[in-house]
C-alpha cells in the first residue's frame, strides 16, 4: 500500500517544479463537468469544419410522401405510355391535367417545412420526367416509326378503308382494263413495235428492269385495291443519232401503237407540237431544237383505258457538256439498262386486278355515293 | 460575452454571410436559369406541336393541323423549314391554295440540302392543284402557265432527291420520293399538252371549203385526240375533287 500512495504522488508532483497537478485520469470525483451543448445552441466554429446548426430531425409529413409517391407514380405511368407508343395520350388533356395535379402538390410540399426535402426530390423527379420530356420522346419514337395513327372516328375508318380511289367512278374502273388486260396488251404491243423495228432497222433488243406494282392511295387516308402498273422496259442495243432516223423510227412505232388502238403517238419535245414551253424543254431535253436534243420523248395512251406508253430516245451525241453522259451513266448503273438508244415504257394508272375484281365490288356495296 | 456567445455571434454572421452568397448566386444565374428553362420548353414543344401537327393531318383536322404547325412559328430557329411546310401542307389539304403555295416558297427559301426534296414535292403538287382549278373554272392560259410553273419545280428539284438517303428524310416513307417526283412530271407534262390542244374557238368558215383530202387521216386523229381531252375535262368539271393529283404529305 505504501508503494502504491507513493507512486501516485510521484505521478502528480514529478517534474513539474510547484505547477498545479493535472487531474487524474477521469477528472476528479464529484467535479463540475462542462456541460454539453444544449439543444439549438451554435456550436463554435472549427478549422477545417462547415458550421451547423443542430436541429431535431422531424420525420417528414404526409404532404412530402404524397408529393414523392405522386411524382414517382406519374412518371412510372408515363414511361409505361411510351413503351406502348401513346403519344397522342402523352400530350392528352388527361395527362396534362394529372401533369398539372403532381405539381400543384410538389409546390405545396414545398412550402411545407416537413414536407420541403421530399417535395425538391419530387420535384426533380418531375422534372426528369413530365408531359414534355416524356412526350417528345415518345414524339420522336413515333416519327422515327411513321405510325401516325391519330384518333379516327369510325367513319374515318371506314372511309380510310375505300377500295376505290376518290373522284373516280369505281364503275369506269370495273369497265376499263384490268391489270391483265393491259399487261398482255403492252407485251403485245412491245413485240409488235420489236419485230417492226427489227425488220426495218436491224435493232436488237434487251429488257430493261422488272415489272412494278405500285399501291394507289384512295384519297381517303388508306390505299386502295388499284395499283399502278409499269411495265418491264425494252432497249436497243443500238444507239439512233441521225435525225431523219430517228423520225422513221417514231414513224415506224406510230403505224403499230394504231393498230394497238391506241391515239397518234406525240412529241413533249418538238415545240412545233409540244404543249411545253420552250424554256422547259430545253431544260427536259438538252434543247428546244430536235435537231440538237439529247432526249426525244413521244407519249400515246388508249384513253379511256388507262394504258400510257413511252417511247424515248437517248443520243449522247447530242451531249453538250457532260451532264447528260453523267445522268445516263447514273441510270444505267441502277437499272443496267443502254446507255443510249431507244426505249420503251408503258405506264398504267388506277388498275384493279381480275383477282380483285370479286373483292372490289363486294366492298364497293358498303360504299353508296363514294366516288 | 462569453466566449460561448461570441462563438454563437461569428456562426451567425456566417451562415448570414453564405445566405447572402447563395442570395447573390441565385440572383446572377436566374437569367441563365430562365434561358435555360425557355431553351428547353421551346426545344420539347417543337417536338409536341410537329406530332399534334402530323397527327391531326392524318385524321383530316386541318384547321387543327395548321393551328399547330403556327405553333412551331413561334422563336422558329431550330428546323426553321418545318413550320411554314407543315403550314402550307395542312392549307393545302385544306384546298387553300394559294396561301399554300406561299408557305411552302417560304419554307423552300429556308430548307436546306435534302430538306428540299420534300418541300418541292409539296410545292408541286400545290401549283398543279391551282391549276386544275384554273381548268376547272375555264382559264385554260392560267392553267397552262401554273402546270408549266409546278413543273419547273418538279424538274429543278436535285438528283439526290432520288437517293436512299433523301427517301430516309421523306415525310412520306411509304412512297418512293423518286417515283413520285417521276410521276408528277410525267403528269404535268400531259397535262400541259392536254391544255395545248384543248379546242379553240373557231372562226366560221365558208360552208364550200372542203379540207384537203390528204389532211383527213391528221384531221380524224386530231379529232380523236381533241374528243379524249374533252371528255376528260367533262369528267374533271362534273367532279370538282378529282384532280389526278397525289398526295404524298
Amino acid at each position: 500500500m505504501v508503494m502504491d500512495h507513493e507512486k501516485q504522488r510521484a505521478r502528480y508532483i514529478a517534474g513539474t517544479e510547484g505547477a498545479p497537478p493535472v487531474p487524474p485520469p477521469g477528472g476528479y470525483r464529484g467535479a463540475r463537468r462542462q456541460q454539453p451543448p444544449t439543444a439549438g445552441a451554435p456550436l463554435p466554429p472549427t478549422s477545417g469544419a462547415t458550421a451547423t446548426l443542430d436541429v431535431e430531425k422531424k420525420p417528414a409529413n404526409a404532404l412530402g410522401w404524397i408529393a414523392l409517391a405522386a411524382s414517382v407514380l406519374f412518371a412510372l405511368i408515363l414511361l409505361g405510355t411510351l413503351v406502348a407508343g401513346g403519344t397522342d395520350i402523352l400530350y392528352g388533356v388527361t395527362m396534362l391535367a394529372l401533369q398539372l395535379v403532381v405539381v400543384a402538390v410538389i409546390i405545396a410540399a414545398l412550402f411545407s417545412a416537413r414536407g420541403r426535402m421530399l417535395g425538391a426530390i419530387a420535384l426533380i423527379v418531375t422534372i426528369l420526367f413530365n408531359v414534355a420530356t416524356v412526350g417528345g420522346m415518345s414524339a420522336l419514337q413515333t416519327s422515327a416509326s411513321g405510325n401516325y395513327e391519330g384518333v379516327k372516328s369510325d367513319e374515318q375508318k371506314h372511309e380510310e378503308a375505300y377500295p376505290a380511289i376518290k373522284g373516280t367512278d369505281p364503275q369506269q374502273t370495273l369497265s376499263q382494263q384490268s391489270l391483265e388486260e393491259v399487261r398482255a396488251q403492252s407485251d403485245a404491243l412491245f413485240a409488235d413495235i420489236r419485230d417492226r423495228l427489227t425488220a426495218e432497222f436491224g435493232f436488237t433488243w434487251v429488257p430493261v428492269g422488272d415489272e412494278d406494282l405500285r399501291p394507289e392511295r384512295n384519297g381517303y387516308g388508306g390505299e386502295s385495291m388499284l395499283v399502278e402498273f409499269t411495265s418491264t422496259g425494252w432497249a436497243t442495243n443500238e444507239p439512233i443519232q441521225d435525225y431523219a432516223q430517228k423520225l422513221d423510227v417514231m414513224a415506224a412505232i406510230d403505224d403499230v401503237v394504231l393498230e394497238h388502238g391506241l391515239w397518234d403517238l406525240y412529241s413533249f419535245n418538238d415545240p412545233t407540237n409540244s404543249g411545253i414551253d420552250p424554256s422547259m424543254i430545253a431544260k427536259l431535253y438538252g434543247s428546244d431544237d430536235p435537231l440538237t436534243q439529247n432526249t426525244w420523248e413521244y407519249y400515246t395512251e388508249n384513253y379511256p383505258d388507262p394504258l400510257r406508253f413511252y417511247a424515248n430516245i437517248y443520243d449522247l451525241s447530242k451531249d453538250s457538256d457532260g451532264g447528260f453522259l453523267t445522268a445516263r451513266q447514273a441510270q444505267s448503273a441502277r437499272t443496267g439498262e443502254p446507255l443510249e438508244g431507244l426505249q420503251l415504257v408503258v405506264i398504267a394508272s388506277g388498275v384493279l386486278s381480275e383477282a380483285d375484281r370479286a373483292e372490289f365490288e363486294k366492298k364497293l356495296e358498303e360504299y353508296p355515293g363514294f366516288g | 460575452m462569453t466566449p460561448q456567445d461570441e462563438a454563437a455571434a461569428a456562426l451567425l454572421r456566417s451562415n448570414r454571410r453564405r445566405r447572402s452568397i447563395r442570395r447573390w448566386v441565385a440572383i446572377g444565374t436566374l437569367p441563365l436559369t430562365l434561358a435555360a428553362l425557355f431553351f428547353v420548353g421551346k426545344l420539347l414543344s417543337m417536338y409536341a406541336f410537329a406530332h399534334q401537327a402530323v397527327t391531326a393531318y392524318v385524321v383530316d383536322d386541318y384547321a387543327g393541323s395548321e393551328a399547330s404547325a403556327r405553333g412551331q412559328e413561334f422563336l422558329n430557329w431550330f428546323e426553321p423549314y418545318k413550320a411554314p411546310f407543315n403550314i402550307g401542307t395542312a392549307l393545302g389539304a385544306a384546298e387553300k391554295l394559294p396561301e399554300a403555295r406561299a408557305k411552302l416558297e417560304e419554307a423552300l427559301e429556308l430548307a436546306h440540302g435534302l430538306e428540299v426534296c420534300g418541300v418541292r414535292i409539296n410545292l408541286a403538287l400545290v401549283v398543279e392543284r391551282m391549276g386544275d382549278a384554273a381548268r376547272a373554272d375555264g382559264d385554260g392560259a392560267t392553267a397552262a402557265q401554273l402546270y408549266g410553273e409546278a413543273l419547273t419545280i418538279t424538274v429543278e428539284t436535285p438528283e439526290e432527291c432520288k437517293s436512299d438517303e433523301a427517301q430516309e428524310q421523306s415525310s412520306d416513307p411509304e412512297r418512293d420520293m423518286s417515283d413520285s417526283l417521276e410521276g408528277t412530271e410525267e403528269r404535268l407534262k400531259q397535262k400541259q399538252q392536254e391544255q395545248e390542244q384543248e379546242p379553240q374557238p373557231q372562226e366560221p368558215q365558208p360552208e364550200d371549203e372542203e379540207p384537203q383530202p390528204s389532211e383527213d387521216k391528221l384531221e380524224d386523229l386530231q379529232d380523236k385526240l381533241e374528243q379524249g381531252t374533252q371528255e376528260r375535262d367533262q369528267q374533271q368539271n362534273d367532279d370538282p375533287g378529282s384532280s389526278g393529283t397525289d398526295k404524298p404529305w
